[in-house]
């Protein structure tokens, strides 16, 4: 049994914007958590609710350096044809998919959107994580929003 | 103030993160190109969430971390690879982090009751929330004025139904539920991601102050105002139950 395997997933399948970096990073991630479990151990006297939240730092700072590794190959938007099986990552009625529309911001946009949205974080907690001011959290998120906003139309729509 | 100064503000506001929301929430009444933007901004949250729900890790991927961790563990063939395994359960994870919290905190206070209606409480939760059998809600709203009405007829009182979605507690629904054998009424309240049940029903009694428990992990808060008893459980922590039933509270004085 691997706690919070589905959060990991999620959070590491957001950042890297496919199916494959996703496995690796979440695999990379949960060998860093055993190395220092010492750490694991710490977060856990806490309460599950940080423990995962500790786990999905490291998955996040995997991220992170996985993408500096790849830094020299052109960051190319990867469609995974699994996750569009449109192959031109279009719906029939022209609109985005909130997950290909995520897949279109910079990294520190789709950062924030993550922590918060996935993770659930304050945004007091999102500027430590971010080592950013809280005044860089809040317009950041905002211009995020509106971008996902204006690319995918009417969310509200398609998900009720 | 002007209406692109309000528009800059919405984001914040649906994250129950703006302080001065007074002159937004005004705008808000009589603006309706904003309060759609602001369902927009929870509608894309709604639908990340629904979408990381949609497709949990592959069973592939959890065999392949599983061997690569069992595999670490054999290499490194030391004592802490043996007692390390096992802190992997979840359900030892919790329940070393109730029986720590329990511990840790029980001279602020929180410590732990043993009382059946506390277990009735935490078995409805997990109940509602946990497995093929989860029954969160009999009706699903975040409008209190169609949560509040669902009630009558279904109870023998009428239960305070407020959505506190401005203190970052949105309303999310609501069903009737069964606690000593009595029916009484589970409002479901979000906090970022987490759900909480807060079960309330008539009490002959005085009011009582906010006492807390931790059990399996999870927090529980009970307490009595204006001849209502109320139970909140969660896995938040326990200051945002107990922000929670200040809430609660000022609604009824």
């Amino acid at each position: 049994m691997l706690p919070h395997l589905d959060a990991a997933y999620a959070v590491a399948r957001q950042l890297t914007r496919n199916r494959h970096d996703a496995e690796d990073v979440v695999q990379e991630a949960y060998l860093r958590a055993l190395r220092y479990f010492d750490g694991f151990r710490g977060a856990q006297t806490e309460s599950e609710q940080e423990s995962r939240a500790w786990l999905l730092t490291i998955v996040r700072h995997t991220c992170y350096s996985a993408r500096r590794r790849s830094m020299d190959r052109a960051e190319t938007i990867e469609f995974d044809d699994r996750l569009h099986s449109n192959p031109l990552g279009v719906d029939e009625d022209q609109r985005l998919t909130i997950e290909q529309a995520l897949a279109l911001l910079p990294y520190e946009a789709r950062e924030v959107v993550v922590l918060r949205e996935l993770e659930g974080l304050s945004y007091k907690e999102i500027a430590q994580a971010i080592n950013a001011p809280i005044g860089t959290v809040m317009s950041r998120l905002a211009r995020a929003r509106e971008r996902l906003r204006k690319v995918i139309g009417d969310v509200a729509e398609r998900t009720t | 103030m002007t209406h692109d100064h309000f528009e800059d503000q919405l984001s914040a506001y649906a994250d129950g993160e703006l302080e001065e929301r007074a002159e937004l929430e005004t705008h808000l009444a009589s603006c309706a190109s904003c309060t759609a933007r602001l369902v927009e901004y929870r509608a894309i949250g709604d639908s990340l969430r629904q979408r990381a729900r949609a497709e949990p890790a592959p069973a592939a991927l959890r065999a392949r971390v599983e061997a690569a961790i069992g595999g670490a563990q054999a290499a490194a063939a030391s004592p802490w690879a043996r007692r390390r395994r096992p802190m992997w359960s979840p359900g030892v994870l919790a329940a070393a982090a109730a029986v720590v919290l329990a511990v840790g905190v029980g001279v602020s206070g929180w410590g732990r009751r043993d009382d059946s209606v506390s277990k009735e409480v935490l078995d409805s939760h997990v109940r509602s929330l946990a497995g093929d059998q989860a029954h969160l809600f009999d009706v699903q709203s975040t409008d209190q004025h169609t949560v509040k009405p669902w009630f009558s007829g279904k109870l023998d009182f009428a239960p305070h139904v407020v959505d506190f979605t401005p203190e970052g507690f949105p309303l999310l629904g609501g069903r009737v539920d069964f606690i000593e054998g009595r029916r009484v009424a589970a409002l479901v309240y979000g906090r970022r991601l987490h759900k909480i049940n807060v079960y309330e029903w008539p009490t002959g009694g005085n009011d009582t102050k906010t006492a807390g428990e931790l059990r399996l992990g999870y927090s529980m808060l009970h307490w009595s105002h204006a001849g209502m008893m109320y139970w909140a459980v969660s896995d938040v922590g326990p200051p945002d139950l107990e922000e929670l039933a200040r809430n609660i509270d000022s609604i009824s004085r």
